[in-house]
């Protein structure tokens, strides 16, 4: 037999061998994937299930999902671009809200996202985060639009019945986003979306069936190289991120050496009135100064020990500058213990209405921190914020729920400390006119009321891990989803803050 | 309309029959005849015979052997295939007073039917992308361009995969019958 055998040497004449001997009818498998109605419409419906779903137990899994999305969305519109105008405008959209995503996910690799959030008014937000939805509706019409005109082209009556399905549910789901509803009516709505996904699904099917072409965009771009831009940007992104923005930038420096004259009496004064030497050792000498005259100081002391945090210890001092008017500089000390590896921000809040019921703050909060024994550094606080994070919603934090901040009168102190650090301690000092207002005499009864009514509105917030998303330890008050900010943060809740004299 | 109700229609022998077969797969038999035939006057004829094939051979569609895009686009391929050859012989007996093809005798026949269970084989041990790339290039007849356009990729990686694909067939098929 094997003089029968053909040539198989030479292109030209292999080309010719298999041209020859092709087989006279194709598998379904290679017949159905011939025009590529299914597989571009399978990845945009793939992204839209996708996006359909949401999971807000973990963050971390809905921004791999997004991810996920986004790239299916992409490849999808990308192959359809080329046929119409309709689907090119869905292409553009889909590249708007992809470089959308991309921006949000980067910056939630930062610990700006909630700041960004709240320099933005609740109002525009929410606006905002509408015509993002908005963009979706109008993405969907343009499916439709695409799909209806391919059928008017091949000379076929409009089938989009399914697409218009798909358009009145998520027409409905953008009316309920806007006026906050949900429920059962919005599962109804969930499963009228899935089911007019699988009814474009087999749309698609049917077009491929019916062999509509598409007619092909140019190639600038190929898929490959798209998904590789898309990953790399925001993987890349993320990452920049993550290593350089998830923490606060501190200028570290030796402290200074006093430079007045009056320092090192004041310091012999407060240490004779009962100032605890090792936080006035910590102290600038403005502080310091700011002290002169002090009539009395009261001083408390406790540590705070959890298996995350063992060993946090505070000492409020409280520095009395006048009797009447009742004025008081208030220092917050605290030491942390040593930690090997350290990542992220801490935060020290104050709610001074709940710590003097005084709203009278004649010299705001402001800080520093400390590090090292022999070698010491310093770096000042930069950050001391007055009002909460309270916003409805954040789009720059899409995938962790907000919830009710404090609202005004409430200080965050937020800083971060170097990877590895040793001795780390820090303070925050402010001054309060009219503190404990209905307290006249310092009696018994009075001491019990002040321990019973004073004794919270110090919080201390420790990152103990690495995260993504990243909130900063003061966001991490205001924003959660479900026990992930546990795993990432510890607050504590600093008790004995309160002042009473002869306390120490 | 589904392809199910397109086939009971031409196998119950009703008239709409042909016309809603031309309505819903009139595109796919336009996309596999195109890239056989430049002419549009020969495509719109090609795809009138595929018409009146179906309608005539439809008793022989076994829905159970075969699938219904298999089958149509095989028609629509060999007719357009059939058109091409009858084309090029035209203008080649116009330059030529050489008598026609006499067509191929039984034992080049039973030659070719083998080659053709050689190169299934050979198909059969290529990964389903490569399949669909080679019957794409040397089936369906599409050119490199049409089909980087279509899946999306650049045209040297066409190229490029389709060399890959040949040499693999090579092997296997040197080895097969060697």
């Amino acid at each position: 037999m094997s003089e029968n055998k053909p040539s198989v040497s030479g292109e030209d004449s292999f080309d010719a061998f298999l041209s020859a001997n092709l087989p006279e009818k194709v598998a379904p498998e290679i017949s159905e994937k011939v025009t590529p109605w299914t597989d571009a419409l399978l990845l945009i419906l793939l992204s839209m299930g996708l996006g359909l779903i949401t999971f807000q137990t973990a963050p971390l899994f809905t921004v791999i999902q997004g991810s996920v999305c986004y790239a299916l969305g992409l490849l999808g519109w990308n192959r359809l671009r080329g046929e119409n105008a309709s689907f090119r405008r869905g292409w553009i959209l889909m590249l708007v809200r992809t470089t959308w995503f991309v921006v949000v996910t980067i910056l939630q690799s930062t610990i700006y996202s909630t700041e960004l959030g709240a320099l933005l008014s609740g109002d525009l937000q929410f606006i905002l985060s509408l015509a993002f939805s908005l963009l979706l509706l109008v993405q969907i019409v343009c499916l439709r639009d695409g799909i209806a005109a391919v059928q008017k082209k091949s000379g076929a009556e409009e089938d989009i019945f399914a697409v218009g399905c798909l358009i009145g549910a998520y027409a409905v789901m953008f009316v309920m986003a806007l006026i906050g509803a949900g429920g059962a009516f919005g599962l109804i709505v969930l499963i009228v979306s899935f089911a007019g996904l699988v009814g474009v699904g087999r749309l698609s099917h049917s077009l491929d069936e019916a062999g509509y072409t598409i007619t092909p965009s140019s190639v600038r771009i190929t898929p490959r190289a798209l998904l590789g831009v898309y990953l790399g940007i925001l993987i890349l992104g993320s990452l920049i991120g993550l290593l350089f923005f998830s923490s606060r930038h501190m200028k570290w420096q030796a402290p200074a050496p006093d430079s007045h004259s009056e320092t090192a009496a004041v310091r012999e004064q407060l240490l004779s009135l009962g100032f605890p030497e090792a936080v006035l050792s910590d102290l600038s000498e403005d502080d310091i100064l700011a002290c002169s005259g002090a009539v009395s100081v009261m001083h408390n002391e406790s540590t705070y020990h959890s298996d995350k945090l063992y060993g946090l210890h505070l000492e409020s001092v409280a520095v009395v500058l006048s009797e009447k008017p009742r004025v008081w500089k208030v220092f917050y000390h605290f030491s942390l213990p040593d930690i090997e590896s350290y990542h992220g921000t801490d935060a020290l809040e104050l709610q001074p209405f709940s710590l003097f019921r005084s709203l009278e703050i004649s010299e705001k909060p402001h800080g520093f921190i400390l590090t090292g024994e022999d070698d010491v550094r310093i770096a000042a606080i930069p950050y001391v914020k007055e009002g909460g994070y309270y916003q409805n919603i954040n789009i720059f934090t899409p995938f962790i729920n907000s919830g009710n901040g404090s609202g005004a009168n409430t200080y965050f102190a937020s800083f971060s400390l170097p990877n590895e650090y040793q001795n780390a301690r820090g303070y925050v000092t402010l001054t309060v006119e009219n503190p404990y207002p209905g307290v006249l005499v310092w009696d018994e009864e009075a001491k019990s009321r002040i321990s019973a009514n004073y004794n919270n509105g110090l919080y201390y917030t420790h990152q103990n891990s690495l995260q993504y998303p990243v909130l900063s330890a003061e966001a991490s008050r205001y924003y959660s989803s479900g026990s992930w900010k546990n795993d990432h943060f510890t607050t504590v809740e600093m008790p004995w803050c309160w002042f009473f004299p002869g306390e120490d | 309309m589904a392809a199910q109700e397109v086939i009971k229609l031409l196998k119950t022998r009703d008239e709409k029959g042909p016309e809603e077969l031309l309505k819903h797969f009139g595109p796919l038999l336009r996309y596999v005849i195109t890239p056989f035939l430049p002419d549009p006057r020969d495509r719109e004829e090609v795809l009138q015979d595929c018409i009146l094939k179906i309608w005539q051979e439809i008793g022989r569609f076994d829905e159970e052997k075969g699938s219904w895009t298999s089958w149509l686009t095989a028609i629509a391929r060999n007719a357009a295939l059939s058109r091409a050859r009858a084309e090029k012989r035209r203008e080649a007996d116009a330059l030529s007073e050489e008598e026609g093809d006499p067509g191929p005798t039984p034992e080049e026949e039973a030659l070719r039917k083998e080659r053709q269970q050689a190169l299934l084989a050979a198909l059969d041990l290529l990964k389903k992308s490569e399949r669909i790339l080679f019957y794409r290039k040397y089936y369906y007849n599409q050119s490199t361009a049409q089909i980087a356009a279509e899946l999306g990729m650049g045209e040297r990686a066409v190229e490029g995969k389709l060399y890959r694909i040949r040499q693999k067939l090579k092997d296997l098929l040197k080895g097969e019958m060697s």
